[in-house]
């Protein structure tokens, strides 16, 4: 009686390809566990915040006041200028306002008392 | 008998004396009331003889004189103020033009003045000095307060004209101080607008104030010269109110640095 067997130098290398197709699929699973792990820890942070420095903080001030100086430097020039015109319309103003003065003692004589309307 | 006489006639002058009071006392209420009117009476004097015209006639010409020396002050102030530039030709025109109207008229009525051939006609001639032209009745006071009126009109039309420059300027000035100035910018604006809406209402009532106008109704005529005085005082008060507003906000952008540019 003849029994068919399987040469055992083939049954070797079967078993080490599974054992070699099994610790591939582990390798690639665990690769991809710590992958989609790695994007959720990412997601659950708040990107913006590192960008975006609460109210109060250093950042924010210097933020505040870089914008501030900012504003000055682009239009510092002028707006000095524009300060001195209404600085020049100020100094009018007060040469104005004596003269409005004189202007409102002259308008308040009493002209009428001296229209005494005598025929001689 | 004698002592009866002497009481008869006691008796009349004690009566003569009470009559003398009541008349007296009447004269008084009288002159009590017309003297706050003297503006609108015509009250002689005995100054000139009745038939008395070269009396008359120099009487008339020093009132001619006193009015000629008031318009000629009037005329050299609003000269003076044109030459500053704080009003606009136009309205120098007007002023100008009404003195020179009135220093013209008062010179016609002194040559026919000079030339009436009796008192009568002399002191007709005197009348007009009042009725005709009430210069210190109503010129000097209407003039001046159109001067002053005139003033303010300018005054306001740069004030509003200045108003793009102070936007620009808070604009432009640090944050901080941008809230204030802005709030003494609304104000300001406000103040000029009132200010215009009074001049313009005031420049309405020019036309009325007239001698005409005066004879016919000097009642009517002290109202609505009130009005106008009212109007150009209101105007004066928003004008002020406006310079201040300004004054606040430039001494706000300096003290803020608002002229320093940074490095």
């Amino acid at each position: 009686m003849r029994i068919s067997t399987a040469h055992p130098r083939s049954r070797a290398w079967s078993q080490r390809a599974a054992w070699f197709f099994a610790a591939s699929a582990l390798m690639l699973t665990l690769a991809l566990g710590g992958c989609r792990a790695g994007a959720h820890n990412t997601g659950s942070q708040t990107p913006p915040q590192t960008q975006q420095a609460p109210s109060g903080a250093p950042g924010a001030s210097s933020a505040g006041s870089s914008t501030g100086s900012t504003t000055g430097s682009t239009t510092g020039s002028s707006n000095s200028s524009s300060l001195q015109q209404l600085e020049n319309i100020d100094s009018q103003d007060q040469n104005d306002s004596q003269q409005l003065n004189s202007a409102q003692n002259d308008a308040g004589a009493n002209y009428s008392s001296q229209e005494n309307n005598t025929l001689p | 008998m004698l002592h009866e006489i002497q009481q008869r006639i006691g008796q009349r002058v004690r009566r003569g004396a009470r009559k003398a009071a009541v008349v007296g006392v009447v004269g008084l209420l009288a002159a009590g009331v017309i003297t706050p009117l003297s503006g609108f009476t015509m009250a002689s004097s005995s100054v000139c003889g009745a038939t008395d015209t070269a009396c008359v006639i120099a009487f008339g010409n020093a009132r001619i004189a006193e009015r000629q020396t008031a318009l000629s002050k009037l005329n050299g102030r609003v000269t003076e103020v044109n030459s500053d530039g704080r009003i606009s030709s136009a309205d120098n025109a007007a002023l100008v033009g009404d003195i020179s109207t009135n220093e013209s008229g008062l010179t016609t009525l002194k040559g026919q003045l000079d030339g009436a051939g009796d008192a009568k006609t002399a002191r007709d001639d005197v009348k007009l000095i009042y009725t005709q032209f009430r210069i210190f009745a109503v010129v000097l006071p209407r003039d001046y307060h159109e001067l002053w009126l005139d003033m303010l009109t300018h005054a306001d039309a740069r004030l509003a004209g200045a108003e793009p420059i102070i936007q620009d300027t808070i604009n432009g000035a640090p944050s901080g101080v941008q809230g204030q100035a802005n709030t003494l910018f609304t104000d300001y604006k406000s103040q000029v607008s009132n200010a215009q809406a009074q001049t313009q209402a005031a420049n309405g009532i020019i036309p009325q104030l007239t001698p005409a106008s005066f004879n016919a109704n000097p009642g009517a005529y002290a109202t609505t010269f009130g009005s106008f005085k009212t109007d150009i005082q209101s105007a004066g008060t928003a004008t002020k109110q406006t310079m201040s507003d300004l004054r606040q906000i430039v001494q706000l952008l300096k003290s803020a640095g608002a002229a320093t540019p940074s490095a």
